[in-house]
């Protein structure tokens, strides 16, 4: 056992290790930060709604059901040039960000439209009758109330990005991922192979708690 | 304080047209209760919700202390809303915010942003409606009254001229019912709040309103104080709604049953008449004699009434100066049989 470990460069690992969490952390946040207001506008422009707009919504649901349709090893070439305008490279941790948010955020937009859909219609009434404008009607009780549905949607996505970022990895996109395609893979090494997915394994294990946690601590029934 | 004329609203679904609301008139003045009680899907809620235009009238004119509701533009419709409070039938509070946030909600709505001020209303309102306790306490925690109670501190917060209760007691039980209705009643007395009152227990209109207005299909069937309409109920479905409060459905049965003959007679005392004895009187003096096949007296909000329903007997000379002279003392009379 010791022996098949014996090998094992720590130092490469950790830093591989960092890179994910890099990578997961940046592109969690980007995604956060783009979908969030995603979903809003694909929840008020959609049908009984309180600012329908059905060509507004037509048009953005089907950006968002292709980008979500690409697999995305293609997305990630065919945004090569985006991205290297973006952060002047394709490779790395830098180069595999724009590509992983890209990817995520319409699939988060959905998901917060839906938590949004979630929250009692009563509620929105209340406040509309209350005299309310649309904006406070949405930070003040829309996105509250619908909090537990967007945690866990956060969850769910900062899952799908490890397992993203693991597959950037292949086109040079540095992390475990492409520790254990060049070294676990391509070189044979075993040893390597099992320590990246166990530590993936860790990972979104802890997400999936964190994430849990904080759903349940911002349940109010 | 509220004026309807002529309003009208149709829902489409699909080819279908639903007319909720049919050419309706009404008139709510400041400082009553008014009651609109119908079956279900009569119309009520989209009645209630034209006033404040969560829903807008497709025809006719609707006055809200002296706006034009319907050509309001966006900003003067929410500065019409903050003075027009309203309460639902599931309470409709936010989960995730405890009872003062809820309570403060629509201070901060009015733009509102000095925390000292906003607790210092939000202290008041909770004290009002009995729930200074409660205050951090989420809506989860709280019962169904409770619940309604933070729903009108709520509604109360920007001191609104008029309050519109939709159903506000139909998810409590009886006696929870009765104390929110006693809280709504003290507010309307103490603040000389205009309240609409939606409801389809009859019960309700008879122990706050002063004038009620009774809805079929769309349409106001009849309108009036609560008393002409409890002891006179001209349509049939104002009747029904009668009936159901008073249990009077027997009475048929009774008439049946009795084997009657001869005249049936309803006297319906009003005021403190309920109380005197016109009756006794008619008796003495007159010979009058009868059996009594039903009778109750109750109060409607504070007055009291009273309705005796009599199988007359005797001569027919005896009981017509004895229904005369009843007249004469101011007791309603009505023929059945
Ligand atoms: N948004 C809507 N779209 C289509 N039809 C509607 C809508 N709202 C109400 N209706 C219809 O209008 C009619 C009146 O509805 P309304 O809710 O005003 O009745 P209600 O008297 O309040 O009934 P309830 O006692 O059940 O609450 C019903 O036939 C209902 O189905
Ligand atoms: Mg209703």
């Amino acid at each position: 056992m010791s022996e098949l470990f014996a090998r094992l460069d720590w130092a490469g690992i950790l830093f591989a290790g960092f890179d994910t969490l890099t990578m997961l952390s940046a592109s969690l946040l980007f995604t956060v930060l783009l979908g969030l207001p995603l979903g809003v506008v694909l929840f008020l422009s959609g049908k009984r709604q309180l600012l329908e707009r059905p060509k507004l919504y037509g048009a953005l649901s089907v950006v968002v059901n292709v980008v979500r349709s690409l697999p995305f090893i293609i997305l990630l070439i065919v945004m090569i040039p985006i991205t290297v305008r973006l952060v002047g490279t394709s490779l790395g941790v830098a180069g595999s960000i724009p590509p992983l948010v890209v990817a995520t955020t319409p699939f988060f937009g959905r998901l917060v439209e839906s938590a949004l859909r979630e929250v009692d219609r009563g509620v929105v009434e209340a406040m509309l009758a209350a005299g309310a404008t649309i904006r406070q009607i949405v930070l003040w009780a829309l996105l509250p109330e619908a909090l537990p549905g967007i945690l866990a949607a956060v969850t769910v996505t900062a899952i799908t990005l490890v397992s993203y970022s693991a597959m950037s990895g292949v086109v040079g996109g540095g992390g475990l991922g492409d520790l254990a395609v060049r070294f676990g893979y391509q070189r044979f090494r075993t040893d390597v192979m099992i320590v990246t997915v166990l530590l993936l394994l860790i990972l979104v294990q802890a997400l999936q708690m964190i994430g849990d946690r904080l759903v349940h601590h911002f349940s109010r029934t | 304080m509220i004026h309807l004329e002529n309003v009208s609203k149709t829902y489409r679904i699909g080819a279908r047209e639903i007319h909720a609301a049919k050419g309706v008139n009404l008139h709510v003045k400041t400082g009553e209760i008014f009651g609109v009680v119908g079956h279900s899907g009569a119309g009520k809620s989209t009645l209630v919700r034209l006033i404040n235009r969560l829903e807008t009238a497709d025809a006719g004119r609707i006055l809200v202390d002296g706006d034009e509701v319907l050509s309001l533009d966006p900003d003067e419709l929410r500065a019409l809303r903050r003075r027009v409070g309203m309460i639902f039938q599931h309470f409709n509070l936010l989960g995730s915010r405890t009872v003062a946030q809820n309570v403060a909600i629509p201070l901060r709505v009015a733009g509102l942003t000095d925390s000292e001020q906003i607790n210092a209303r939000v202290a008041e309102l909770l004290d009002l409606v009995g729930l200074a306790d409660q205050r951090h306490e989420y809506p989860a925690q709280l019962s169904g009254g409770q619940k309604q109670r933070v729903g009108i501190a709520r509604a109360l917060a920007n001191r609104p001229k008029v309050l519109l209760c939709d159903e506000a007691t139909s998810a409590l039980d009886p006696q929870t019912t009765r104390s929110v209705l006693e809280l709504l009643e003290q507010i309307n007395r103490s603040l000389g709040l205009t309240i609409v009152l939606i409801t389809h227990e009859m019960n309700v209109v008879r122990s706050i309103c002063d004038r009620v207005a009774v809805m079929d299909g769309g349409e106001i069937v009849e309108s009036g104080a609560v008393t002409q309409v409890f002891l006179h109920p001209q349509h049939p479905t104002s009747r029904a709604f009668v009936n159901e409060a008073e249990h009077l459905d027997e009475l048929e049965e009774v008439l049946k049953v009795a084997n009657v003959e001869g005249r049936v007679v309803r006297l319906t005392f009003i005021g403190d008449d309920a109380y005197a004895p016109h009756l006794a009187h008619a008796v003495r003096e007159h010979g009058l004699d009868f059996t009594i096949l039903s009778g109750h007296i109750e109060r409607i909000k504070t007055t009291p009434c009273g309705q005796l329903t009599l199988a007359l007997r005797g001569t027919s000379r005896a009981q017509d100066v004895a229904i005369s002279h009843l007249k004469q003392q101011g007791v309603g009379v009505e023929f059945l049989q």
